[in-house]
């Protein structure tokens, strides 16, 4: 067993920033010499190739045992997708497959999911050529997640127990990624990290004679001075301190006027540190643990019987005092109705249409729940609401679809053009050789990148595009804007764009 | 003019006495801010119990005190409580007494209390993530304390740790790809092998690893059967409990419910659910025993009816009592342990108790003590006897029951001179008194404390008639039976209307 590629060593540069993933020699145990086994294989398998290999951990090269690993024939292949579990001592053997190129992923609990040949986070998966009538044997070293790992003190530098604390994703809203209390030391730990860069909050805290503000690191109070932690694979960063600065929390409370005794309501309080829900009393009024000023929704929700359906309110709040007369009047969910046109007026047959829809919350995103609603008509619970639409050959959409719902019913439009752009090619190495299985990406703008994979004769193709200047790339590394070629669509195009594919030589 | 404010405050600053002090972590001398600080005064000192919270910078001040002795407490989450004058943990702090207009200046420094660490890991040493582990006092019956979870590198940590010897011990997990079977540190299934952990205070003991061994799990699965539907017709949610020696596990259901899955051994299901008052129904309950032996249990069926109300009567004398002057206490009772407990709302003559394992507990009226203790119901099994004034154990069915209490107005007392080697007497001493057993060795009622006067006098009054042990010393301040046994505690019995003399030599390690 030879300990994964990198660590120890400082040969490779590259791995101080983006801890080297995945892996390794890439092994075939010829067995031509050997007439008499190459015979036996044959008999039994019929030409078929065999991948067997080990997984361990990548940075202690222990053998991991009951590891999750797939294999997925590159699209046009052969083969089926199968998994298999590595045993007690982290070895692998797959049942004798077709020859040809497969991707081969591994996953277990804890640990980063990754794909054989993967070189950095952002980088993907070599395929794994199978020989036929041969072997193939592989060894795939799993990293863990990232930690940040820090103290919540007091002005004494006395460790502040059971104090919650958030990490974000550095981004503009900041996004809520995990939390973590603190324990009797005020030590945190929050694990289970991508990586990148975030930034760490201590969250409110109400003491018997006051409280402690929400209070980013390096103790300051607003996300843009607030100093970025970088996570990386593998690693944990260490001494995120935090000493939240005392202050003054103010109360939200109020009532549901039309509160029926039979009703079960839930007053939820949602805010960029997390959410609070509680149940109104007898009379209708509710009230939450006091709060660091800041922005809130309030949302209330509650199920009025076959009759009314779902009940709901939803009010924002900017809260600088006090405020315990957030009063609502519970009322039928809106209804959203969606209508398809063309550019020109004329309605769209929505049959194959399916809507994307998006509860955007000061806590981060639901879950996006994916719709095809009857008479399209749907109802929804009142707030913040983004809607777009599943990508279809047929066309594409002009313009974004953001919704304030409060409660009146809405009707949102699409207009799609009928005359969507295409792109599609072959993507050749070096040597002019075909490349199957390679990642291409296609940026629209930052942040909107699609990706497919190429099939076994090396073509991709992507579809439903609007028009515009799109950039192109096709590597197994990371994407990357610069390295990108522009490529240009117009209306109803089908561009045909031969890519050269940005191999990494293996094991290097 | 000038004069007269200025006569007044000596004429105060005579009177007052002032205790100030400050409050820092032993460790590192670190202040330790919002802590609690108790002033008590002590018997013959003309004042109650004071608190106060510590100051940013870890100060506190009692001003305005009366002349007297008084006892010094600071008590902060995560950190053993300490009195002032403490010789070490386990020992009682000493009285500070107070001239008329004394100033005393009180240094605190409060240890942290035990910390265990460590890691549960597979056959090739990778961290198992998210596995439960508990941690036991290691008594026979082990005792529960607390469960945690461990990280994603298998990392676990119990803090807030009396001094002491424990047991960790992992919990049943069911990963997609196996299961693991309940396991003690180090490495086996049988709490007689497992490896005690010393816990110190100011002290992590650490590299408590464990690795769970493999084996079968089987399922718990099955329905209750509410006997109250709702309005709209859906049977009524239950909040459905599971007891084990690991812990419980609860989930709220009016039908079909899934505990995770489980290692043979006992469990208990008790369920408790809301009634509408209609018919007499006013609550729904059920309790059973569960065994795991070799199979999955898939079908268990519960039903949950209306549990009728427990009659419940007080008698003393042939005199009525008020339900409204009297508090009863229970706590229910199963496989983890004892729960919080819940002070029982008494309707008339009449209470609601949920089937299952309970502790009673009755507090009296002033100048009352409780001298008997009985419940009768068509299938009552009446446990392990307990006195009538500690808590008496019961196990209460669907159907109803009676409770019944005995008052006596006669109670008796204790009284007597705790003396020093020298046969002086000493002031301030702490004395301990707790109901025992002599037959079955145990302690029987909560740990009483009385403080002996500036002659060295102390006086329990109001005591139930039985058989107590009493002890004084300044080396402990929360004895439990096994320190009162070693320190030679004297057996008195209480006779009602009795009061028993006796006078107590000071208990002095050496």
């Amino acid at each position: 067993m030879t300990r994964p590629h990198g660590r120890g060593s400082d040969r490779c540069g590259a791995c101080r920033t983006l801890p080297h993933i995945g892996v390794s020699d890439q092994s075939r145990d010829r067995k031509g010499a050997n007439v008499l086994l190459a015979l036996m294989t044959v008999a039994v398998a019929g030409h078929a190739a065999t991948l067997r290999g080990m997984v361990v951990e990548a940075q202690t090269g222990k053998p991991l045992a009951r590891a999750l690993i797939v294999v997925q024939p590159v699209a046009g292949g052969a083969g089926a997708t199968q998994s298999i579990r590595s045993n007690g001592s982290g070895v692998f053997l797959f049942p004798p497959m077709p020859a040809g190129a497969y991707l081969v992923s591994a996953a277990r609990r804890a640990f980063a999911p990754i794909q054989y040949g993967q070189k950095g986070w952002k980088s993907s998966g070599v395929p794994v050529m199978l020989q036929e009538s041969e072997e193939t044997s592989i060894r795939i070293a799993m990293p863990r997640f990232g930690a940040i790992t820090g103290r919540i003190v007091d002005e004494n530098d006395v460790g502040l127990p059971e104090h919650e604390v958030i990490a974000y994703r550095n981004t503009r809203p900041p996004v809520v990624v995990a939390k973590a209390a603190t324990d009797d030391r005020g030590a945190y730990r929050i694990f289970g990290l991508e990586p990148g860069n975030y930034v760490v909050r201590s969250a409110t805290k109400l003491y018997d004679d006051g409280g402690y503000l929400p209070t980013f690191y390096n103790n300051v109070s607003t996300v843009d001075s607030a100093r970025p932690v970088e996570v990386l694979l593998d690693q944990d960063t260490p001494d995120i301190l935090i000493r939240p600065t005392p202050g003054r929390l103010h109360n939200i409370a109020g009532t549901i006027f039309n509160a029926n005794s039979r009703l079960q309501i839930t007053v939820t309080l949602i805010s960029d540190m997390g959410t609070e829900s509680v149940t109104p009393d007898s009379s209708g009024r509710y009230k939450f643990t006091p709060v660091a000023p800041g922005k809130y929704d309030v949302y209330a929700q509650a199920f009025g019987g076959r009759g009314q359906g779902m009940l709901g309110a939803f009010q924002p709040l900017e809260i600088e005092r006090d405020q315990t007369n957030t009063d609502f009047m519970l009322r039928p969910e809106p209804e959203v109705q969606f209508v398809f046109e063309d550019p020109k007026g004329a309605p769209v047959d929505s049959s194959s249409i399916q809507i994307i829809a998006l509860h955007k919350m000061l806590s981060g995103d639901m879950p996006a729940e994916f719709l095809r609603p009857a008479n399209n008509r749907q109802n929804f619970a009142p707030g913040r609401w983004e809607f777009s639409l599943a990508p279809n050959a047929g066309f594409y959409v002009i313009g974004e679809h953001q919704v304030l719902l409060r409660e009146s019913n809405v009707v949102v439009k699409f207009v799609l053009s009928m005359s969507p752009a295409a792109v599609h090619g072959v993507v050749t190495n070096d040597g002019g050789r075909q490349v199957a299985g390679i990642p291409v990406y296609l940026e629209r703008g930052p942040g909107d990148v699609r990706t497919t994979r190429t099939d076994v004769n090396g073509e991709y193709h992507f579809f439903g595009l609007a028009p515009g200047t799109y950039r192109i790339l096709s590597t197994f590394a990371a994407y990357s804007t610069n390295a990108a070629s522009p490529v240009t669509l117009a209306e109803s195009s089908d561009v045909g764009q031969p890519l050269l594919g940005q191999a990494i030589p293996p094991g290097r | 003019m000038r004069a007269i404010p200025l006569l007044l405050l000596v004429a105060i600053g005579l009177q007052a006495a002032i205790i100030r002090g400050v409050v820092v972590e032993h460790q590192t001398g670190k202040p330790l801010s919002r802590t609690e600080v108790t002033a008590r005064a002590l018997a013959g000192t003309r004042a109650g119990v004071l608190r106060t919270s510590t100051s940013a910078t870890g100060g506190f001040e009692f001003t305005n005190l009366p002349p007297g002795a008084y006892l010094v407490t600071a008590a902060r989450k995560n950190f053993a409580t300490i009195q002032y004058g403490q010789k070490d943990f386990r020992s009682a702090g000493l009285p500070i007494i107070l001239d008329e207009a004394a100033s005393t200046f009180l240094n605190m420094r409060m240890p942290k209390l035990g910390v265990v660490t460590g890691r549960v890991v597979d056959e090739n040493d990778v961290g198992l993530p998210n596995h439960d582990v508990v941690i036991y006092r290691n008594t026979r019956p082990p005792q529960m304390l607390t469960r945690v979870q461990a990280d994603e590198r298998g990392a676990y940590r119990f803090f807030g740790l009396d001094p002491g010897s424990y047991l960790v011990r992992t919990v049943a997990h069911e990963y997609e790809e196996g299961s693991y079977v309940p396991t003690f540190g180090r490495d086996t299934l049988i709490v007689e092998e497992a490896r005690p952990v010393e816990v110190y205070l100011d002290q992590e003991v650490a590299n408590v690893d464990v690795r769970p061994k493999q084996g079968r799990l089987y399922k718990i699965e099955g329905t209750v059967f509410p006997g109250l539907m709702t309005p709209t017709g859906q049977p009524v949610a239950v909040k459905l409990t599971m007891a084990a020696e690991m812990g419980r596990e609860q989930t709220d259901t009016g039908s079909a419910f899934r505990f995770p899955s489980q290692a043979p051994g006992d469990y208990e299901l008790y369920a408790e659910g809301p009634g509408d008052g209609s018919y007499s129904c006013f609550m729904l309950g059920s309790y059973r025993p569960l065994s795991v032996k070799d199979k999955d249990l898939t079908d268990i069926e519960m039903p949950v009816p209306c549990v009728r109300e427990t009659g419940f009567s007080v008698e003393g004398g042939g005199r009525y009592f008020n339900p409204s002057n009297l508090q009863l206490l229970a706590r229910r009772k199963d496989l983890a342990g004892v729960g919080p407990i819940r002070t029982m709302r008494i309707y008339l003559n009449r209470i609601q108790l949920p089937p299952g394992r309970w502790e009673l507990l009755l507090r009296p009226p002033a100048g009352y003590v409780v001298v008997g203790f009985s419940y009768n119901a068509f299938r009552s099994d009446n446990t392990e006897k307990s006195r009538p004034d500690g808590w008496n154990e019961m196990v209460a069915g669907t159907s109803s029951g009676g409770i019944r209490f005995m008052l006596s107005n006669n109670p008796g007392a204790i009284h007597g001179l705790v003396s020093g080697l020298s046969h002086e007497a000493v002031a301030g001493a702490p004395v301990y008194l707790e109901g025992y057993d002599p037959t079955l060795h145990k302690r029987v009622t909560d740990l009483q404390v009385a403080y002996a006067d500036e002659r060295g006098f102390y006086q329990f009054k109001t005591l139930a008639p039985g058989s107590y042990r009493i002890l004084a010393s300044f080396e402990y301040h929360n004895p439990d039976e096994a320190i009162m046994e070693a320190s030679s505690a004297k057996l008195v019995t209480v006779k009602e209307g009795g009061d028993a003399a006796q006078d107590l030599d000071l208990w002095v390690l050496r």
